[in-house]
């Protein structure tokens, strides 16, 4: 190449970069301008019909009204701050006349264009027709799919089948439905958790669905969802829901039966942050298919999340089940049972709760402690004694630890001043714990004029007895510390320590 | 096998070097010896085969001055004197200070009839006076100007 | 000899031609694929919210493993804003790698923690915590105060007594965004194919108003230094890294703001000692490991979590910063060269790790040498004006094309700088920071190469001074 020719293109390439800089400049600026006054635009929009969106909720205004004021807005930014508004007033007693509205507006016909293409006019039928007139299937082909799938296209999708779920429960459902053919996973997330808020009885199968889906063996796709979204969705249904859920957990699959269960549980858990759940709360053939099969199911993962589950029972059934759960050969369900008789609705669970204390697998006898130390003073009261007589070592650690994350070393150490039998247990559990040397608390303790002196006092006996080269450093420690009255104990039972030793050397 | 002879960063790099190695000095033509025989040719005073070498050699590297420079010689030499201002001109147009290329343009224009740059032969003299072919071409200029 | 010189000169010019062309090359495959995957991402987070995740009892727990060293002027505000992050569950270890300071008493004050006794549990190699430092009143937060091993094994031992499936590297002068960790778990749960790796945004704090360590105010440093350094960042985590993640090529999640998950990290060994910079060996090691267990795993980049980092003020913690950062990229394809051109790795053994090797980890050393013997070349005459301005066009004149694009890209995206001075500030920046910043890199970073070859592997202390906190207003 000549390099007259070379310097020609080298002056080009300067032009053309320079030239692409400064639409980049331009675009720039542009595009903060543009946004600018989108924003302005927004604000007075909503500074303009927060009023009308307020009277319209307020039954203020007709639907008619509201439209014909409401339609003025014309701009995008305008239509997304009333789009903003009127969602954000969307709650189950406004959710119909809202989405009426939405209607009337327009707007839900232009989501409905951009989620569903050329379907838009059958699905926005069925679901004026509140879904009795079916939608028109997606047609599909590889070609086409994979265009769909492409972000260019899917986001914009996911954005109005989003919009549209945001609706009336029964139109939402609709879309809901429609939205699941899409042929991009990221719509088919919207529509998935669009059903499980809605908990719609007709949204469950496609959800299990989905599900079975994710958790299949076959290669992965773009279009599938992954099992949490499903899990995540399914989990917003209620215990009113929980007879439907039967079929499923007869799976012949252990992978979904397990899923399902735990969907099950965490159903569970939260109804019973609110109040306690019993029996009656279940229906019969969940009830059954709990106990009877799913206990002894043959996927360890399966009984595991069970025990939660019968856990709520508070019944006698219940308490059986658990106690073989509890000792169930795999460590996970044992763990997991453990967890689930964390509860003061099992009394005669406590025996066995204390028997995982001694578990071979730590992660079960950390639960264990744990649920002891949850479970009240008598519970806890039996969790020091044990500890105090206990010669395992892996056990004395784990209680430790629990005494600890807990606070309730604290209360043992406030036990320490309180004299008759409660001071000599907590003393009893002072000692363990200085025979498994774990004793950082303790020296914290023992060196914080603050706390009081009897307790303090009291806690140095578990140090000199039985000694050992840690104590008599440690004694050694506080004797020098001159801490009242701590330091002149210490430096007393040091001289017995000393004098001790100096016998049996001699001997 | 040492490790670093092993090590595919290492053995990468290697390549690399190589390909670029191999291309520069064996794969890419090489203009030095068509150049060189044009050299010898033209202080033979076989000034038509030197030209056709330096042809050869310029095909191959179009922007080495050196190549140029003798092109426009031999078709000085040959009295093609618009050949030789195509390439002197070019010369200076990649190395404006070119001794030999500015030297040659002058004595083109001073052989086809044409103005001579007196400037640039000026300039010359003052930079190389002891160069015995500037100071002929200057006392050349002089004289066609009538000044000693 | 003369002829010699030249021919050499020759030969170094083309390996230098290329260099640069292969590089450009990349990186506007690199902007282009970004510039789509970053938008199409933005307009979907935009839109799409977290709330489902915020709210939902299948959003795993985390944990936030903070490796502090002499830290104790911003480790309370950091471990504050921590506490208070938007999300269901999580928990909070914080590692004292030997500081000298007061790091681990600010802690203790500051939350009333009490020495404790864990059970340590060291699944990981790494050197014996001296102590545990626990509130009831603060269960989240764990104080593990341990002998100076160097950030990888203060990671370690924050993962053996994590109890979380996925954990955190935060970096104790950093601050993530309040949604930060919802944004970045929100792909791990998201996709089916199980995710080992969500790597997040890093932004440079330099010139923010910092507030009870949050970010109130975003503004841009005053200094060149650190202005070229925001256009750098937002070059790096706008193109590089979203580009890489679009070809599955993901090599590099920074140390700063990354979700790991845990079983992974320890199946591949944890976060090594061998390497300066164990945020990028951790990540080898990763895809090392499951790519011999033939588990399919995904590694994604999301460009909607944002951390703040503070960026070094003088050129001389700059430099330190770099040489490690090139000293650490050396040494970990050096470790992970098998990985290079094997198919077996897909992407990333057939692009993403060459990439990094070649053009990246030595090719510094090219530009370096580049940056000083073309206008020498064309001094002395051995290289014709046009051919040297084409190797400095492309040397330097096509970085603000990228550079340009990446602040094109933040405008487009992520919007964090509010005002339009702002923009155009970074627009200028971006020219400029070729002429001169970008060089000055390029010489850092080769004298990190260099250190390498000769073998010498000190971890450089990059002194920072601290995010400047206002009062409450």
């Amino acid at each position: 190449m000549l390099l007259e020719d070379i310097a020609a293109l080298v002056v080009w390439l300067i032009v053309a970069v320079t030239a692409i800089n400064l639409v980049f400049l331009g675009s720039v600026v542009y595009r903060r301008v543009v946004r600018g006054r989108y924003f302005r635009e927004k604000d007075e929009a909503r500074g303009r019909w927060q009023p009308v969106v307020e009277q319209f909720v307020r039954w203020e205004l007709s639907q008619g009204e509201a439209a014909a004021r409401l339609g003025e807005a014309k701009s995008e930014a305008a239509q997304d701050a009333v789009r903003e508004m009127l969602l954000a007033r969307t709650m189950p007693e406004t959710c119909d006349r809202i989405t009426a509205l939405f209607f009337a507006l327009g707007a839900a016909e232009r989501w409905g264009r951009a989620a569903f293409g050329k379907r838009a006019p059958g699905v926005m039928l069925s679901a004026l027709s509140l879904g009795h007139i079916p939608f028109p299937a997606r047609q599909g082909n590889r070609l086409g799919d994979g265009l769909q799938r492409m972000r260019l296209l899917s986001v914009p999708r996911a954005v109005a089948v989003d919009a549209l779920c945001r609706l009336a429960p029964d139109f939402a459902e609709v879309f809901a439905l429609a939205a699941l053919e899409d042929a991009a996973g990221e719509v088919r997330r919207v529509a998935l958790s669009s059903l499980g808020r809605n908990r719609r009885a007709a949204g469950m199968g496609p959800l299990f669905a989905a599900l079975a889906d994710a958790l299949s063996k076959e290669p992965v796709e773009e279009r599938t969802t992954s099992a949490r979204t499903a899990k995540a969705a399914l989990v917003c249904y209620g215990l009113e829901h929980l007879r439907r859920f039967v079929p499923y957990l007869r799976s012949p699959d252990p992978e979904f039966r397990f899923y399902v269960v735990d969907i099950v549980r965490e159903i569970c858990a939260r109804e019973s942050r609110t109040r306690e759940l019993g029996r009656n709360d279940f229906p019969d053939e969940l009830y059954e298919q709990f106990l009877d099969a799913l206990a002894g199911d043959e996927s360890a993962d399966v009984r595991a999340r069970s025990a939660p589950v019968i856990a709520q029972f508070h019944d006698l059934r219940g308490a059986i089940a658990l106690r073989h759960l509890l000792r169930d050969e795999n460590e996970y369900v044992r763990l997991h049972a453990v967890r689930a008789a964390a509860d003061p609705g099992y009394p005669e669970l406590l025996p066995v709760l204390l028997e995982r204390m001694t578990d071979r697998r730590w992660r079960v006898r950390e639960a264990a402690v744990r649920a002891l130390s949850g479970l009240g003073p008598e519970a806890q009261q039996m969790l020091f004694r044990e500890f105090a007589a206990s010669l395992d070592r892996y056990e004395s650690e784990q209680i430790t630890e629990e005494l600890q994350r807990s606070g309730l070393i604290r209360q043992v150490l406030e036990g320490l001043g309180a004299g008759g039998a409660r001071a000599q247990l907590a003393l009893a559990v002072c000692r363990r714990m200085v025979a498994v040397g774990r004793t950082a608390l303790l020296r914290a303790f023992l060196m914080e004029d603050s706390e009081p002196a009897e307790a303090r006092l009291m806690l140095l006996e578990a140090f000199a007895a039985p000694p050992n080269a840690e104590t008599a450093g440690m004694l050694e420690e506080i004797a020098l510390s001159g801490r009242h009255p701590v330091g002149a104990r210490a430096a007393e039972l040091l001289g017995e320590l000393r004098g001790r030793r100096r016998a049996a050397g001699a001997a | 096998m040492p490790e670093w002879a092993k090590n595919r960063v290492v053995l990468g790099l290697l390549v690399f070097f190589s390909a670029v190695g191999v291309w520069e000095f064996r794969l890419k033509p090489q203009f030095r010896p068509m150049y060189e025989q044009g050299i010898v040719l033209y202080q033979r005073g076989r000034y038509l085969e030197a030209l056709r070498e330096f042809e050869r050699a310029y095909a191959l590297a179009p922007n080495q001055v050196e190549i140029i420079v003798m092109a426009g010689w031999s078709n000085l030499k040959l009295r093609h004197h618009e050949e030789a201002r195509f390439y002197f001109q070019r010369a200076l147009r990649i190395e404006p200070r070119n001794v030999e290329a500015q030297l040659g343009a002058a004595l083109v224009d001073w052989q086809s009839g044409r103005a001579v740059d007196e400037k640039r032969v000026r300039a010359l003299e003052s930079r190389y006076p002891d160069d015995p072919a500037v100071r002929a071409m200057a006392a050349a200029v002089r004289s066609r100007g009538g000044r000693k | 000899m003369h002829d010699r010189v030249l021919v050499l000169f020759d030969y170094v010019n083309a390996v230098i031609l290329v260099y640069f062309v292969l590089t450009n090359a990349t990186y506007t495959l690199l902007m282009l694929v970004s510039l789509y995957a970053v938008t199409m991402h933005s307009k979907y987070a935009a839109r799409i919210g977290n709330q489902d995740l915020l709210d939902s009892p299948v959003t795993p727990p985390v944990a936030l493993i903070v490796p502090a060293h002499n830290e104790e002027e911003g480790i309370v505000p950091t471990v504050l804003s921590l506490l208070e992050l938007e999300y269901p569950e999580k928990e909070l270890i914080v590692v004292d790698d030997g500081s000298s300071d007061g790091t681990a008493s600010r802690l203790v004050e500051r939350f009333g923690l009490q020495a404790a006794d864990f059970i340590y549990r060291p699944r990981l190699k790494a050197r014996a915590p001296l102590g545990f430092f626990y509130s009831p009143e603060y269960p989240q937060l764990l104080l593990i105060r341990k002998e100076n091993g160097g950030k990888a094994d203060a990671l370690n031992v924050g993962i053996n007594m994590a109890r979380s499936p996925y954990f955190f590297s935060v970096d104790a002068d950093s601050i993530i965004e309040r949604q930060g960790v919802l944004r970045l778990m929100a792909p791990v749960l998201q996709s089916r194919i199980p995710t080992v790796v969500s790597g997040g945004v890093v932004r440079i704090a330099n010139g923010c108003t910092v507030r009870e360590g949050k970010i109130v105010a975003v503004d841009l440093p005053g200094s060149w230094l650190e202005r070229c350094q925001v256009v750098e960042y937002i070059r790096t985590f706008l193109f590089g890294r979203p580009g890489w993640n679009f070809l599955h090529a993901t090599f590099i999640a920074s140390g700063a703001f990354c979700l790991l998950h845990r079983e992974s990290v320890i199946g591949a060994g944890g976060f090594a000692t061998d390497t300066v910079t164990e945020d990028i060996d951790v990540i080898a090691s990763l895809h090392r490991s499951l790519r011999a267990k033939g588990e399919p795993y995904r590694m994604v980049f999301a460009t909607d979590p944002i951390c703040w980092t503070e960026a070094p003020k003088e050129v001389r913690m700059l430099a330190r910063q770099r040489r490690r950062w090139q000293l650490g990229l050396l040494q970990t394809v050096m470790k992970h060269n098998d990985m290079i051109f094997n198919p077996s790795y897909g992407a990333l053994g057939m692009m993403g790790l060459p990439f990094h090797a070649y053009i990246e980890a030595v090719g510094c050393l090219v530009e370096a040498l580049g940056t000083v013997l073309i206008p020498f070349s064309f001094l002395v005459g051995a290289m014709p004006l046009s051919l040297f301005l084409l190797l400095m066009f492309l040397a330097v004149g096509y970085g603000t094309l990228l550079s340009t694009g990446s602040v094109l890209m933040e405008e487009a995206t992520i919007r964090r700088y509010p005002k339009i001075s702002h923009v155009v500030t970074l627009m200028g920046y971006a020219l400029i920071e070729n002429f001169g910043y970008r060089q000055m890199t390029a010489f850092f970073r080769a004298q990190g190469a260099i250190q390498y070859l000769t073998g010498r592997r000190r971890w450089e202390t990059v002194r920072k001074s601290g995010m400047k906190q206002v009062a409450h207003a």
